[in-house]
């Protein structure tokens, strides 16, 4: 794999030439990323690795962005490449909100994403590890129907350099891991899911993965279905806190603000959750799995809060959206790979924690569904209007403090706007996820069917 | 790529395949009558596949120098030998005796590589330009296009090279009127160049998706309920693919995920009910001649006159069920190895004339397009129309609601009544099958005008 300081060479090469090729300003994204996947669905296994290496190539003419992607580092393709982003700039109309590319930033302080000891691994060692977490499945448990293990491990490289000065880059590592599994007792046929995700291997906890998704399977036997609607308290796992919390990055993400598209409009300052929810948008945080030393523009990346004690504080920027304010950028740009261009998102939310653990979360409910494993339908939630419904098939009945017994597929239901105002409680027990670092909490009142 | 299926085969493989690609894609995205944005990429790339003692692993590389391809090649193996830790169902390939293409191929007179980008924004351009009225508070326009080269070699010596194609153009209108938001879309794609716009114009498509989004603002609820339906070929494609083509593929019936898994040759449908799957474009579907192990994409038959009479397989999938491979195994780009997927799917035409099949519905819905929807693999689907009309007496009679129809496909196959001669099979630009994280893979969808004696639809409340 080609080293940060070799891309940082290729890149500059070109922005050297920024003008002589017809450009005002260029910026070259460069990325060079090493994945080893693993898939085993019941006994057939499929386990594939390679090395992906790309540009993503914006070039201002004007106030005109052109963007251009290839899956090369050959200089020759490109230098093609960079004419043709040249060229899309040329034949689209003039943005008058665009201004300059962005400029080095002062400090970048992110670290600690890179596990030397995870990259040492070969696929014998995983594909072993992978057949010994489902061994252990089958041990403590006679009744396993289907078997669905993925496993993967992305080596990455970046850089990016533009025409104002920007030279930075970064490499990072990422495991991650799930199982799926369905266990089957007479005519009753339940699932059950684990995952991990971390920026190094922790090898205890995958070897666990499949008797963990086996008890969350084996839990839901015997399970009822609700007689009737009702209104009760949502206890709410960590994991699944994603799927509820995520049209907050929609409503506060400064490209939707400024195109009216965003329920926040005017709210800085004011409450928009309860005083219990402060959420931090952590782009330094070490065990992070989207942390970097820069965003997708080439801006440290850094920590600041969204909202603090229910009231909003700030809204996410990049360069562009930022530049329209009269802000500076809150690095906050993110690429998902070389081929597309940077779009605003968090790099990795993190709700401040309270006290306790899940349990203790249910000891304190009266009467409530706890709603952890397998949610359905997060992605159908109107992040302007508010509107959910989503689906989840590992919930649990609560009473006096107690799971009672567990739920076939319960529909929870509601407004994301109430939802933040009703969250009443949250636990101390965080789990780094995709998006970030969640721990569990209670809603108040929502509906179930 | 013979110096890495060497290169596997010393180190022991004992099959290897070799694909090597580079796909180039444009989009042009308007928002009315502004461009905005206009996105190129191009995916070049190598991967291996090699089977080692019944064993599948897979190697990729962006680099073409010999040292990164042998290094690709020396991971798919070292792939295949972990996945001997795991593997008890082999991935050893099905003999396979090499056979050309014989279905129809594109004949291209504009290439979209000889055409500058200005000419394809004044071609999305006719059709903005003939809509952007009063009324349309939201116009969106999207042109794509598809091209590159695909090359294939294994070690049996196997050859092959084919040249992917499409082009297409995306309308989408949301219109305001008294106080009424309807929304409608349209769109053709096809393996064919530019020629394309020559005979479904522009103006046309996007006047169709307007006219869709002013018949929606006055479409009238429909309650709840069961009713008789006819379903354009698009809606048809997608019930085609999404809920019954999915259920044939081999991975799943040899895994017996499926539950069609054990019942060929068993009578699962009317005698109306014929789907076929093919590597053929038929008319506006995707051209894909050969598959991604090499394998010659001929017509299969699904389900002929009601009873299921095939599944789609690539050649591990055969070898596992003792059958013939269908050429259905396909990756999405360099980064896969291929798996089972589906090409042009399609229920197959009946005798009638579309006016007879309309005129088997004395009331009941008509439904064109698909608005998207879900499945799950017990074969049960949700799907909406794009746009939807209430039929009395075979004649249409006022556009209707949020129509969704919702059921179990071996229902649905039941129920069908009838179906017109006209197939037509159109693939997109935008869409595509997203089997195995795999999205979205180009694939074409249609069939007849299909009528079905009873659907549950789900109005506009």
């Amino acid at each position: 794999m080609v080293t940060v300081n070799e891309l940082i060479e290729i890149g500059s090469k070109f922005i050297k030439r920024t003008r002589d090729l017809g450009a005002d300003e260029l910026e070259i994204y460069l990325e060079s990323r090493r994945n080893f996947s693993l898939r085993v669905i019941n006994r057939y296994t499929t386990i594939r690795e390679g090395i992906d290496a790309g540009v993503g190539i914006r070039a201002l003419v004007g106030k005109s962005i052109g963007f251009v992607s290839e899956s090369t580092l050959n200089e020759e393709s490109i230098l093609e490449a960079i004419k043709v982003a040249i060229k899309i700039a040329k034949n689209k109309p003039e943005d008058p909100g665009l201004s300059h590319l962005p400029e080095p930033s002062k400090e970048y302080t992110a670290k600690g994403i890179f596990d030397k000891n995870l990259i040492e691994y070969h696929s014998d060692a995983f594909a072993n590890m992978v057949r010994d977490s489902i061994a252990h499945a089958y041990d403590s448990c006679q009744l396993i129907k289907k078997v669905d293990f993925g496993f993967n491990r992305s080596i990455i490289k970046y850089a990016i350099v533009n025409s104002n000065g920007i030279q930075i880059g970064d490499k990072a590592t990422v495991l991650s891991a799930y199982t799926d599994i369905n266990v089957k007792k007479d005519d009753e046929e339940v699932t059950g899911v684990a995952f991990e995700v971390s920026r190094s291997i922790h090898e205890r906890k995958i070897l666990n993965l499949g008797v963990q998704a086996v008890r969350n399977a084996v839990s839901m036997f015997g399970g009822k279905k609700l007689k009737e609607a009702i209104t009760a308290d949502a206890v709410i796992e960590n994991q699944c806190v994603p799927d509820f919390l995520w049209p907050i990055q929609y409503n506060v993400n400064a490209q939707n603000v400024q195109n009216h598209r965003s329920k926040f409009i005017g709210k800085i300052n004011e409450k928009v959750a309860s005083e219990i929810l402060t959420l931090v948008d952590d782009g330094t945080l070490p065990e992070g799995i989207r942390t970097v030393k820069s965003d997708g523009e080439g801006i440290a990346t850094r920590r600041k809060t969204i909202i603090e004690k229910g009231v909003l504080r700030s809204f996410i920027y990049d360069s562009y959206t930022a530049h329209k304010e009269n802000k500076e950028s809150t690095g906050n740009a993110q690429r998902g790979s070389f081929e597309r261009p940077p779009r605003i998102s968090f790099v990795n939310a993190v709700i401040e924690h309270g006290k306790g653990t899940l349990d203790d979360l249910v000891r304190e409910t009266e009467k409530g569904v706890l709603i952890r494993g397998y949610m359905m339908g997060a992605h159908l939630t109107d992040p302007l209007k508010g509107t959910f419904a989503m689906t989840n098939i590992n919930a649990q009945y609560i009473e006096h403090g107690e799971v009672k017994y567990p739920l076939k597929s319960i529909t929870v239901s509601g407004n994301f706007f109430d939802l933040l105002h009703k969250i009443y409680r949250v636990a101390n027990d965080p789990k780094i996820l995709p998006e970030g670092k969640y721990v569990s909490m209670i809603v108040k009142d929502l509906s179930f069917v | 790529m013979e110096i890495g299926i060497d290169t596997a085969l010393k180190l022991g493989a004992d099959f290897v395949e070799a694909r090597g690609e580079s796909i180039n894609r444009l989009l042009i995205n308007f928002e009315n009558d502004i461009i905005k944005d206009i996105n190129r990429s191009t995916l070049c790339g190598i991967g291996f596949t090699v089977i080692y003692k019944g064993a599948r692993g897979y190697g990729f590389t962006t680099s073409q120098d010999s040292n990164s391809i042998k290094d690709a090649a020396e991971s798919a193996f070292k792939q295949a030998r972990a996945a001997t830790i795991l593997s008890e169902i082999s991935s050893a390939p099905v003999d396979y005796t090499p056979k050309e293409y014989s279905g129809k191929k594109p004949n291209i007179m504009k290439h979209p590589k000889d055409f500058d980008i200005e000419y394809k924004i004044e071609l999305a351009k006719k059709g903005i330009d003939e809509t952007l009225k009063e009324n349309v508070v939201n116009l969106r326009a999207i042109y794509g296009e598809l091209w590159g080269q695909k090359y294939f070699l294994n070690s049996e010596g196997l050859k092959r090279f084919w040249e992917p194609i499409m082009v297409g153009l995306f309308y989408l209108h949301v219109v305001r009127k008294n106080g009424n938001i309807g929304n409608s879309r349209e769109q053709i794609s096809a393996s064919m160049g530019l020629e394309l716009f020559d005979t479904k114009k522009p103006e046309n498509i996007a006047k169709t998706s307007l006219r869709g989004a002013h018949e929606a603002a006055k479409a009238k609820t429909l309650k709840s309920g069961k009713y008789p339906a006819v379903a354009d070929p698009d809606f048809a494609g997608v019930l085609a693919h999404e809920s019954f083509g999915h259920l044939t593929e081999g991975d799943y019936v040899a895994t017996k995920a499926s539950i069609l898994a054990g019942r060929l040759g068993q009578k699962i449908g009317s005698e109306h009910a014929n789907v076929m799957e093919s590597g053929d474009p038929v008319n506006y579907g995707f051209w894909i001649p050969y598959d991604d192990e090499g394998v010659d994409t001929k017509t299969v038959q699904l389900l002929k006159d009601g009873v299921l009479v095939g599944y789609l397989h690539a050649r591990s999938t055969a070898k596992i069920m003792n059958m013939e491979p269908t050429g259905n195994a396909r990756a999405i780009n360099y980064r896969f190895p291929p798996i089972v997927r589906m090409r042009n799917t399609y229920f197959g035409g009946g005798d009638m004339s579309k006016e007879e099949v309309f005129e088997l519905i004395k009331e009941g819905v008509y439904a064109e397009g698909s608005g998207g929807g879900q499945v799950e693999d017990t074969g049960t689907f949700t799907f909406g129309a794009n746009r939807a009309y209430w039929v009395k007496n075979g004649e249409i009679r006022y556009p209707l609601k949020g129509v969704v129809m919702r059921g179990h496909i071996l229902d649905f196959i039941k129920n069908i009544i009838g179906a017109s001669k006209e197939v037509f099979v159109k693939t997109s630009i935008l869409g595509g099958c997203g089997k195995g994280g795999q999205a979205p893979l180009p694939v074409g969808l249609g069939g007849p005008y299909l009528a079905v004696k009873e659907a549950i639809i789900g109005g506009g409340a």
